[in-house]
C-alpha cells in the first residue's frame, strides 16, 4: 500500500492487527495484542526431558521463559538459526512463551471480511492451532490461535 | 453492595481487630480487672461493627452489636468479667470469625451455631450483677432524659468528621429536643478559619438507653472533646431551660452509673451512689447557671475506669507485596547488572583500576539494598505465635490437661512468605505437644513434675538461620518405644541397639509412624511429622529432634534467612552451566582410577572418606553434550541429600556465586531435579541443582 492508502485506510469494525512472520515461505501471522516483544535469536538454555520442539529457555528481562521451535512444532523440516531467525514473544495472561521463526515481516491490518476460519488443508500443520485464514490484496496469511499452541497436551502443562 | 476495594479492606482489617480482640480476652482472662483490655476489646466489636455496616453485611452487624452488648456491661461492671462470660466471649470471636469467613457465601453459614452463639451472649449479658453492686435500675424501655453538652475538639473539621453527623446519631437514638448551638466562640469575619470549629451544641436527648450508650456515638471524638452527659430527672419534671449540664461536672458515662440515683428527684443529687467516683462537689439542687457554657472542665471526671488510652500511632505501613515483589525484582537486576559490570572490569587489567573501584562500591551498595529490601518483607514471628496461646488454651481445655505456652524471641523476624507456610506445621508441633507429649496433671504429679506443663515456643537468629524451637517438659520420646515400631515395620534389621538416638527418632518421620496409643482427633493419624518436615524441607530448612525420655523433647526447625537469593557453587558440563545450593556440598573431588568402582547392573561408586558412594553422571542424567566422559578426566561434587551422601560428575568448577532464584514455573513449569534458574553475569541463564528432586531423578 502507499503511504496515503496506508494512512487512509479504514478497516472498519472487527478488524484486527497481526504481527506477521514467516515458516518455509509462508505467512503466518499473530494478534498483535498477544505479542510482547520482538527479540533476536539468542542461545537457548536446554532443560532436561523437554519435547524436541522445544530448544530451551531464555533470559527475559530477568524472567525464564520457555521457547518454541515452530518449523519442529508443525513439523516442518529444521532450518538452521540465522541471523533473520527471530524470537517472537506472546503472552497469554501471566505466561509469556517464545516462539522461535523464520523472519518477522510487517504488521497487517485485516477488517472482519477478509478472515474467514481455516477449513482443513494441510496435514502438517495441525489444525486445531489455525485460528483462521486471512486474504487482502493478494497477501495471505495463516492466522494462528495462541492459546491453542501454549495449551496443547504436548506441552508442558500450565499449572 | 459496597465496591469491591472496600470490601477487600474491610476483610484484611476484620483479621486484624478479630486477632486484637481474642488476645484481649486471653489477656483479660489472666486479669480480669484489667479495664483496659476490656475497653480494647469493646473498640474492636464497634469498629467491627460499623466496618460491617459499611459494606452491607447484617449479619455482622447484628452479631457484633451482640458482643458489643455484652462488652459494654462488662465496661460499665454490670457484669463481672468471670471466666464463664471470658469464655463465651472467646467462643462469639470464632464465631464471628466464621460469620465473615461465610459472608461472601450465607449458604456456608452455620445457622444452628450462630443462633446458639447469640443466646449465649444475651445470656451472658444477663448474667450475675458485677461487684458493684449496681443494677440497671430502670428496666429497658423506660425513656429517660440526658442533658447532653458537645465542645468538640475545634480542629475536628480537620479529620473529616461532621457534627452534624454526629447529631444525627445522637438524633436516631432517641428524640432531641432544645437543640441549642453556642455561637459564642466566633470570632469575627476575618478572623475566621474555615478549618476549624467554633461552635458547640447542646441538647436534651429523650431515649431508653443508658448514658454510655450515649457515650459511644462520641467514641471517636472523645479524646480531644468535652463532652457532657448527664440524666436529667425523669420525664414528669418539665425540663428548666435547655442543657442544665444537670449535676456539675455530670456523674458522666462512666461505669458505675449513677443511674442508680433515686429516681423522682431533681437531678443534682448523686451523693447517694456507692460507687460514683468523684461525689460533685456543690449538689444544690439549684439549677445551675448558664446554659451553653459547659465547664472548661476538662476531661470529663471518672477516674475511673480510666479514659480509654490514646494508642500511639502506629510506626508501620501497610505494603502491597505486590509492590515488594517489583522490588525484589528490581534489586535481583541491579544484582545481575553489578556482576556483568564487574565482568567487563576484570577483563580490563591496570587501565580499569578506576572502574574497579567504582565497581566494588556499587557490588557494596547492591549487597546493601539488596539486604534492605529483603527486611521489608520480613516480619516478626509474633503475630503468628500469639495465635497459639489460644491453641494450646484450647487443647488443654479439652484434653483435660494444664499446659501453658511461653514464648521468647517473638520479635525475631522472618520472610512472609515463611511465616505463612510454618504456621501449619508450627501449629501441629505444638497441638503434638500437648496431645502426646504433655502427660495429664495426675500422671505429672505423681512423677514428681509440676503439675502444670510448659511448651516453649522459641524463635532466634543463628550463624546466618532462623531457629524456631518448640520444646516441652512431657514425658519425651521414648527410643524403645520407636525402635519396637520400626523393627515392626520392618524398617530395621536386627535390634537397632547400634543405631544412634537421632537415627532411631528419624523413624517418627517416616508416613504413617505414630506410636500414639490412640488416634485422637487431635493428632496422632500418623500423618504429622513426616508432613511437617516436608514441608520445611520445602523451604529449604532443616528438622531435628532432641529428647530425653521422662524430661522432655525439643524439636527444633531450621530456616534459611531468605527465600529468594542463595548462595551456590557453579558448575560446568559442557557448554551448559549449572548452580548447585552450596549447603548441599561437602566437598569437591578430583578421583583417581581406584577411587572409581563400577558395579555392573547397579551403577557406579566413588570412595569418599572411606566408604564408598554412589556416583551420578550430571551429563548422562541431562543428556549434556560434553568432552570429560571419564571421573577421572572431570570433577566430583559430594553432595549430602536428607537420605544418602553421593558424588555428582560435572567438567569443571566455575564461580561462589550469590544466585537470585528465578522461577521456572512462572512462565513454564517445574522441571524435575532443578529448583529454578539464576542469570548470570554474562547474561545466560543457569539452571539451579535441586539436591533431592535429582536424587529421586538419579536413583529410582
Amino acid at each position: 500500500m502507499s503511504v496515503d492508502e496506508i494512512l487512509n485506510f479504514d478497516a472498519g469494525e472487527g478488524a484486527r492487527q497481526f504481527v506477521t512472520f514467516l515458516l518455509a515461505e509462508d505467512a503466518y501471522g499473530v494478534d498483535i495484542n498477544r505479542v510482547v516483544e520482538i527479540i533476536g535469536c539468542q542461545k537457548f538454555t536446554p532443560v532436561p526431558g523437554q519435547p524436541s520442539f522445544m530448544p530451551g529457555i531464555l533470559n527475559l528481562r530477568g524472567d525464564v521463559a520457555p521457547v518454541i521451535d515452530l518449523r519442529l512444532r508443525f513439523g516442518l523440516p529444521p532450518r538452521e538459526y540465522d541471523r533473520s531467525t527471530v524470537v517472537v514473544i506472546v503472552s497469554l495472561e501471566k505466561r509469556s512463551v517464545g516462539f522461535v521463526v523464520d523472519s518477522v515481516s510487517d504488521v497487517v491490518t485485516m477488517s472482519k471480511e477478509d478472515l474467514q476460519p481455516a477449513p482443513q488443508f494441510s496435514r502438517k500443520i495441525k489444525t486445531s492451532f489455525i485460528e483462521a485464514i486471512g486474504s487482502r490484496d493478494g497477501s495471505f496469511l495463516v492466522v494462528l490461535d495462541v492459546n491453542r499452541i501454549l495449551q496443547d497436551k504436548d506441552l508442558p502443562p500450565i499449572p | 453492595m459496597a465496591n469491591e476495594k472496600v470490601v477487600e479492606i474491610f476483610y484484611q482489617e476484620c483479621e486484624e481487630l478479630i486477632q486484637s480482640m481474642e488476645s484481649g480476652l486471653l489477656a483479660l482472662e489472666a486479669d480480669p480487672g484489667d479495664m483496659e483490655q476490656i475497653h480494647s476489646v469493646f473498640r474492636a466489636a464497634h469498629t467491627i461493627k460499623g466496618n460491617a455496616g459499611f459494606v452491607d453485611l447484617e449479619s455482622v452487624v447484628t452479631f457484633a452489636h451482640l458482643q458489643e452488648n455484652v462488652l459494654d456491661k462488662l465496661r460499665q461492671g454490670i457484669i463481672e468479667a468471670n471466666l464463664e462470660v471470658i469464655s463465651t466471649l472467646l467462643e462469639s470471636v470464632d464465631v464471628l470469625r466464621h460469620l465473615i469467613e461465610t459472608s461472601t457465601s450465607p449458604q456456608d453459614t452455620d445457622q444452628d451455631r450462630v443462633t446458639a452463639m447469640k443466646e449465649a451472649l444475651s445470656l451472658a449479658g444477663d448474667s450475675a450483677i458485677g461487684q458493684s453492686g449496681v443494677a440497671p435500675a430502670k428496666g429497658p424501655g423506660q425513656r429517660k432524659r440526658y442533658a447532653v453538652t458537645m465542645r468538640l475538639d475545634p480542629d475536628l473539621l480537620l479529620t473529616g468528621t461532621d457534627p452534624l453527623m454526629i447529631l444525627a446519631e445522637l438524633g436516631d437514638l432517641g428524640q432531641i429536643t432544645d437543640l441549642k448551638a453556642d455561637l459564642s466562640g466566633l470570632p469575627h469575619l476575618e478572623d475566621m478559619d474555615p478549618l476549624r470549629l467554633y461552635l458547640s451544641w447542646s441538647l436534651i436527648l429523650e431515649t431508653a438507653i443508658s448514658a454510655s450508650e450515649i457515650r459511644n456515638v462520641f467514641i471517636f471524638v472523645e479524646d480531644h472533646s468535652n463532652i457532657e452527659i448527664s440524666e436529667i430527672a425523669d420525664a414528669e419534671t418539665p425540663a428548666r431551660d435547655v442543657p442544665t449540664p444537670a449535676s456539675p461536672p455530670g456523674p458522666a458515662p462512666t461505669a458505675p452509673e449513677p443511674v442508680a440515683k433515686p429516681v423522682n428527684e431533681p437531678a443534682p443529687k448523686p451523693v447517694k451512689t456507692k460507687t460514683a467516683p468523684t461525689p460533685p462537689p456543690a449538689p444544690s439542687p439549684a439549677p445551675p447557671p448558664p446554659a451553653p457554657a459547659p465547664k472548661p472542665a476538662p476531661a470529663k471526671p471518672a477516674p475511673q475506669p480510666k479514659p480509654p488510652v490514646q494508642r500511639a500511632p502506629a510506626a508501620t505501613i501497610r505494603v502491597d507485596t505486590d509492590k515488594l515483589d517489583k522490588l525484589v525484582n528490581l534489586v535481583g537486576e541491579l544484582v545481575i547488572g553489578v556482576a556483568r559490570v564487574s565482568q567487563i572490569s576484570s577483563i580490563g587489567n591496570d587501565s580499569g583500576r578506576d572502574l574497579l573501584g567504582a565497581v566494588e562500591s556499587l557490588d557494596h551498595i547492591s549487597r546493601e539494598l539488596q539486604e534492605q529490601v529483603m527486611r521489608v518483607r520480613m516480619i516478626p514471628v509474633e503475630s503468628t505465635f500469639t495465635r497459639f496461646v489460644r491453641v494450646v488454651r484450647d487443647l488443654s481445655n479439652e484434653l483435660h490437661k494444664n499446659v501453658k505456652l511461653v514464648m521468647s524471641g517473638t520479635e525475631t523476624e522472618l520472610d512472609k512468605n515463611v511465616i505463612e507456610q510454618i504456621t501449619d506445621p508450627l501449629k501441629h508441633l505444638i497441638r503434638n505437644a500437648v496431645d502426646h507429649g504433655m502427660e495429664t496433671p495426675e500422671e505429672r504429679t505423681a512423677a514428681g513434675k509440676n503439675p502444670q506443663g510448659t511448651i516453649w515456643l522459641r524463635a532466634y537468629q543463628r550463624e546466618g538461620s532462623i531457629i524456631i524451637e518448640v520444646a516441652d517438659d512431657g514425658h519425651g520420646i521414648s527410643r524403645q518405644r520407636i525402635l519396637d515400631k520400626a523393627v515392626n515395620r520392618g524398617l530395621v534389621s536386627g535390634d537397632g541397639s547400634g543405631l544412634s538416638d537421632q537415627e532411631v527418632f528419624g523413624f517418627m518421620f517416616q508416613p504413617g509412624f505414630s506410636t500414639a496409643q490412640k488416634v485422637t482427633e487431635v493428632s496422632g493419624r500418623g500423618v504429622g511429622l513426616d508432613v511437617v518436615k516436608r514441608n520445611i524441607e520445602s523451604l529449604r530448612g532443616t528438622f531435628e529432634v532432641d529428647s530425653v525420655h521422662g524430661q522432655g523433647s525439643t524439636f527444633r526447625i531450621k530456616l534459611p534467612l531468605t527465600l529468594a537469593i542463595i548462595d551456590g557453587m557453579t558448575v560446568r558440563v559442557g557448554e551448559e552451566i549449572f548452580t548447585i545450593p552450596l549447603m548441599s556440598i561437602i566437598e569437591s573431588v578430583h578421583p583417581r582410577p581406584k577411587d572409581v568402582k563400577r558395579v555392573e547392573g547397579s551403577g557406579e561408586l566413588i570412595l569418599f572418606r572411606d566408604k564408598y558412594i554412589p556416583l551420578v553422571r550430571l551429563h548422562e542424567l541431562f543428556e549434556l553434550p560434553t568432552d570429560r566422559q571419564e571421573p577421572t578426566e572431570a570433577l566430583v561434587i559430594i553432595l549430602e541429600s536428607r537420605t544418602r551422601k553421593f558424588g555428582l560428575m560435572v567438567d569443571d568448577i566455575e564461580d561462589e556465586i550469590q544466585a537470585v532464584i528465578k522461577s521456572l514455573e512462572k512462565n513454564y513449569y517445574h522441571v524435575e531435579g532443578t529448583a529454578g534458574a539464576t542469570i548470570l553475569g554474562n547474561g545466560h541463564i543457569s539452571l539451579i541443582l535441586d539436591i533431592h528432586s535429582l536424587e529421586k531423578l538419579a536413583f529410582s
